[in-house]
């Protein structure tokens, strides 16, 4: 039985992990409707161009533009996309059971994979196991751009093109709503055509200046944009996560303060009761 | 015919339209209904459009792409702005800053020219654009 002291000082320690549990929340909704708003406004964009791309794609032949080449995809790179910080419930762990999920049972029958990892967390844990990290971008997160993006994209087309990459996957969380989020796998590299409605033959593109021109414009750009939606979402879904996780934190803390006070009020009870039992007892006994 | 414009900010048009006037980057380029499939990259300059009922839409947009297809036209650009949006005295200021700065800037350094001749470009779109009327590209 503890005694009430110590019941006290456990209520105390108990209120004080609730109001940071409960700050972190208020800061994860703060940044949450920010993040969510910069996802939203950068959806209809990424996914008119990657329309366009499918479009474009579907009637080009492979031999038109290095980044549209198809090859058996032997040596390929996952990007995943973890966060820097913890205390946010399944995001993490999400990313990083798909990511061994994927490694376990490789179902594209690869021959070499490697790791592109974004956000510490990611780092740490595929680090411990050894698994191939090609490459660690490290502070894109607190304040994600289109340039820090473009670096990331800048590097898989170079190693595309020059044949040390046949493939880029992603790995990241896709943001549905503050309180959910999936985890995806998307192709990015090589571009992949989109498939044709009802199996009719596509009009031929008129392209100006140049089919060339347009296709070395266009498709670089388009996986930069991509992965700088995908930076938004993963940010979104993490803010989500974290909110949820600190609001269940919050009111576990309160059950728990609820619980251990009618602990303390029963002991005290129970003290006072036992006083009196022997003041009582005194007073009968001298009589 | 649809139109649809969209920016990293978001969507700005979408709407039906009869005639959509852009501003490629070979030149204008005007597209009817019924227009073949086009893909092509778009410059500075003024994009119009004649929507089914009502007045000429403009828009000052900066770079990007314009894909015909399926009678919708989307224009997909960095970034495109109203005329309404057009601060006009920031574009006045900034187009006598780079007209000095062209003057000064040494001829040899192509990059640092060919840079503020965009910018030149930029502002004086947005000032065509905001009077509602087609910038004068010089030759």
């Amino acid at each position: 039985m503890p005694s009430l002291k110590d019941i006290r000082k456990r209520i105390g320690s108990v209120k004080n992990t609730q109001q940071i549990t409960k700050a972190m929340k208020m800061v994860a909704a703060a940044r949450l409707r920010k993040a969510q708003e910069a996802t939203e406004t950068a959806r209809p964009y990424s996914y008119r161009l990657r329309d366009v791309i499918a479009q474009l794609a579907a009637r080009a032949d492979f031999s038109d533009h290095p980044l549209l080449e198809q090859r058996e995809p032997k040596r390929v790179h996952l990007l995943i996309m973890t966060s820097d910080r913890g205390l946010c419930g399944g995001f993490n762990a999400g990313i990083n059971r798909a990511t061994e999920r994927y490694l376990r049972e490789n179902p594209r029958g690869h021959e070499e994979v490697t790791l592109d990892v974004v956000g510490r967390k990611g780092h740490e844990y595929f680090k411990r196991r050894e698994t191939p990290i090609g490459s660690y971008h490290r502070e894109i997160l607190n304040n994600v751009t289109l340039e820090s993006a473009s670096d990331i994209a800048e590097k898989a087309i170079v190693s595309f093109v020059e044949g040390d990459l046949d493939a880029l996957y992603v790995v990241y969380n896709e943001f549905k709503s503050a309180i959910s989020q999936e985890v995806v796998i998307e192709q990015l590299l090589p571009v992949a055509p989109a498939v044709p409605e009802g199996g009719g033959e596509l009009a031929e593109f008129i392209y100006e200046p140049s089919k060339e021109q347009v296709m070395d414009a266009v498709l670089p750009r388009h996986i930069t944009v991509q992965i700088y939606r995908m930076l938004l979402e993963s940010v979104a879904s993490e803010m989500g996560a974290r909110m949820s996780a600190m609001d269940s934190a919050t009111k576990n803390a309160g059950e728990l303060i609820d619980r251990l006070t009618l602990q303390y009020n029963r002991a005290r009870q129970a003290n006072i009761t036992k006083e009196l039992m022997e003041i009582i007892g005194g007073a009968e006994a001298l009589s | 015919m649809h139109l649809r414009v969209v920016t990293p900010k978001g969507a700005k048009v979408d709407a039906q339209v009869a005639e959509v006037t852009i501003p490629g980057e070979m030149g204008d380029l005007g597209v009817l209904p019924g227009h073949r499939a086009l893909l092509t990259s778009v410059g500075i300059g003024a994009l119009s459009w004649k929507p089914v009922q009502g007045e000429i839409g403009w828009l000052a947009i900066n770079g990007g792409y314009a894909e015909v297809a399926d009678d919708e036209v989307v224009v997909i650009t960095e970034t495109a702005e109203r005329p309404a949006e057009i601060d006009v005295q920031r574009a006045e200021a900034a187009q006598s800053r780079v007209t000095a700065e062209l003057r000064a800037v040494d001829a040899a350094r192509g990059e640092e020219v060919a840079r503020l001749q965009q910018a030149l470009r930029r502002a004086e779109n947005r000032l065509a654009v905001a009077k509602r009327t087609k910038p004068v590209i010089p030759a």
